[in-house]
């Protein structure tokens, strides 16, 4: 599997990187050759194995259904400079 | 060239707000109707150095809701982030259990075209949480023109299932009443609310048509849809419009569209749909699910509308549609049984139930639990109708009563003037006699035979009805009042 610039490109835009045209080429090269190397993966008989998710075998804690309100909320709100009243605010990005 | 035909093919995605006191993955209430940003933690801020921890309320009404939809509770599920960059969602990513789903393999029964019951299969139902609410508005309160959006993230974690359908729906309607059967089973099983006025239940639709010459059109997501009107507009506008553009040989996009309920039609979304990237959830270990925790939620469920509909048809006697309305609604059922619990006849207390009691409920806008009129009440009203003590006329006069005052039903029936088992005998005697010795001329006449047609005697019989308080019965009238006049 090979990655195009422009596939590599719009990766780094999702990951708001800005990338110069030298740093684009290294990018692509970098990118393809890891993939290469999960290509020779492909050789492995892999019938029955599930996917790979934690190397641990852990199970998901659970918590009780129990309210425990936060009382420093005003600190939440000290972190944000875009407040008005209650909420915060943010630049209109919505359709109508 | 014959004419080309379509057929819709619709599958649908509906979110349910799963009924816990806390959000999914934090201690913070998901009470809706708290100021805003009151309900707000580092948990569902996301703030750094902040972990979730999963709300075991949330699996048990997931595994709830499935079961209702017959769906298979999966031992291992597994989450993941879902990372899109948007100001509802403050960690950057929804934690959402996507692929690997709790419960999963379903089914809800509609009726097709031809009232012929189908099966639409329920793929899975997914764990996840909401994102913030966003208010869009200009400082003056209009929408047009505003700046400035403002973000309420009360709503941001708060615990839903994701339900998703197999594209097998045919029809608007179809997808009505799969909505509908949805929201009643979860409500029955008590996993969400799904009040659709409070945004509890949120529904997509993925509509395309198949076009008789073999061409099949593109699936067009429709989203925006609050209520089940919308639900079926929207569907019945998308399939019109692929419609359209399938006849005149052109090709359907395969897009998100707007539903705008004002103006009834879909359009084109603008927001630039993300690349949704997912990775394993590192924070949160795969969820595993005993057979032992299974058992337990399985003895937790009550039985489905469609199963009780059918024990009281086949066990009490009641109509299909009898069935259908009273099982509607679990609290309502509940009162009815309540009443053929405490000795009311079925099908009277059915009859009882669904015309006098949702009509009074309907009327003040109230709910069963808040009803005056218990139902042992009700069946001991039932009952002394069925005794012949109260006229059914009389009966529903102390039912209205009692809906609107707090009292006893014995002292109502006293304060009403109410003979119970009516009046007869000796009582009946004397109202005969004194409505006889108060009318000498009309007794004058009937005993000299010029009433040929029985209108005086007419005139008396109702003299005594309403001196009786419509409480004589008629029949015995005729009998006392003949015998009397021979006298």
């Amino acid at each position: 599997m090979k990655l195009s610039r422009e596939e590599v490109n719009d990766i780094a835009l999702e990951s708001r990187l800005l990338l110069t045209e030298k740093e684009l080429d290294g990018a692509v090269k970098y990118i393809n050759n890891f993939l290469d190397i999960l290509d020779s993966f492909k050789e492995l008989d892999l019938t029955n194995v599930e996917p790979f998710s934690f190397a641990e075998a852990l199970e998901c804690p659970l918590r009780e259904d129990k309210v425990k309100a936060f009382t420093n909320t005003q600190g939440i709100f000290n972190e944000s400079e875009h407040v008005d009243g209650s909420y915060f605010k943010v630049p209109r990005i919505m359709e109508d | 060239m014959s004419e080309l035909t379509f057929t819709p093919v619709i599958g649908i995605e509906i979110h349910i707000r799963l009924k816990t006191d806390t959000k999914i993955f934090c201690a913070c209430s998901t009470d809706t109707d708290a100021p805003a940003n009151t309900n707000i933690c580092p948990v569902c801020m996301g703030l750094p150095g902040s972990l979730p921890r999963l709300n075991h309320n949330v699996v048990e009404k997931g595994m709830l809701a499935g079961m209702a939809l017959h769906c298979t509770v999966q031992p291992r599920s597994l989450f993941f982030r879902k990372s899109y960059f948007y100001p509802d969602l403050p960690k950057g990513h929804q934690i959402s259990q996507c692929d690997l789903p709790v419960v999963a393999d379903g089914y809800i029964e509609v009726h097709d075209a031809e009232g012929k019951l189908k099966k639409i299969r329920v793929n899975h139902l997914h764990l996840e949480e909401d994102a913030a609410a966003m208010h869009h508005s200009a400082s003056d309160g209009r929408l047009e023109g505003a700046s400035t959006s403002y973000v309420d993230y009360n709503r941001a974690g708060m615990p839903l299932g994701e339900i998703v359908s197999e594209p097998d729906i045919s029809s608007s309607a179809e997808a009505v009443e799969y909505a509908m059967n949805l929201q009643r089973r979860v409500r029955y099983a008590g996993a969400s609310d799904a009040d659709l006025d409070k945004g509890m239940m949120r529904f997509d639709a993925n509509v395309s048509l198949k076009c008789s010459d073999g061409r099949w059109g593109r699936k067009v997501e429709v989203k925006n849809m609050n209520s089940f009107r919308a639900l079926e507009r929207a569907i019945e506008f998308e399939i019109k419009r692929q419609k359209k553009i399938l006849q005149s040989g052109g090709e359907v996009l395969q897009e998100t569209r707007h539903w705008n309920d004002a103006k009834g039609v879909t359009s084109a979304s603008r927001v630039k749909e993300f690349y949704r990237k997912f990775i394993v959830e590192p924070d949160l270990p795969p969820l595993i699910v005993n057979q032992e925790w299974i058992d337990r939620v399985t003895a937790m469920m009550p039985e489905m509308p469609d199963v009780r509909a059918n024990r009281y048809v086949h066990d009490m006697g009641l109509t299909q549609e009898a069935a259908d309305i009273l099982t509607d609604d679990k609290a309502t059922a509940d009162y009815f049984e309540a009443c053929v619990k405490a000795g009311a006849n079925p099908v009277r207390a059915a009859n009882w139930v669904r015309t006098e009691v949702l009509r009074v409920l309907n009327e003040t806008q109230k709910k069963i639990s808040e009803f005056r009129v218990k139902p042992e009440v009700l069946a001991e009203i039932v009952r002394r109708v069925d005794d012949r003590k109260l006229s059914t006329t009389q009966a529903k006069e102390v039912f209205d009563y009692m809906c609107a005052n707090d009292c006893v039903l014995d002292d109502v029936v006293k304060k009403l003037g109410i003979t119970e088992g009516g009046v007869a005998g000796n009582a009946l005697a004397e109202i005969i006699s004194n409505v006889i010795k108060a009318n000498p001329d009309v007794l004058a006449e009937i005993q000299s035979g010029k009433d040929t047609k029985g209108k005086k005697f007419k005139f008396l019989q109702g003299l005594v009805m309403k001196e009786s308080k419509g409480q004589a019965k008629p029949q015995e009238v005729v009998e006392a009042l003949t015998a009397a006049l021979k006298k």
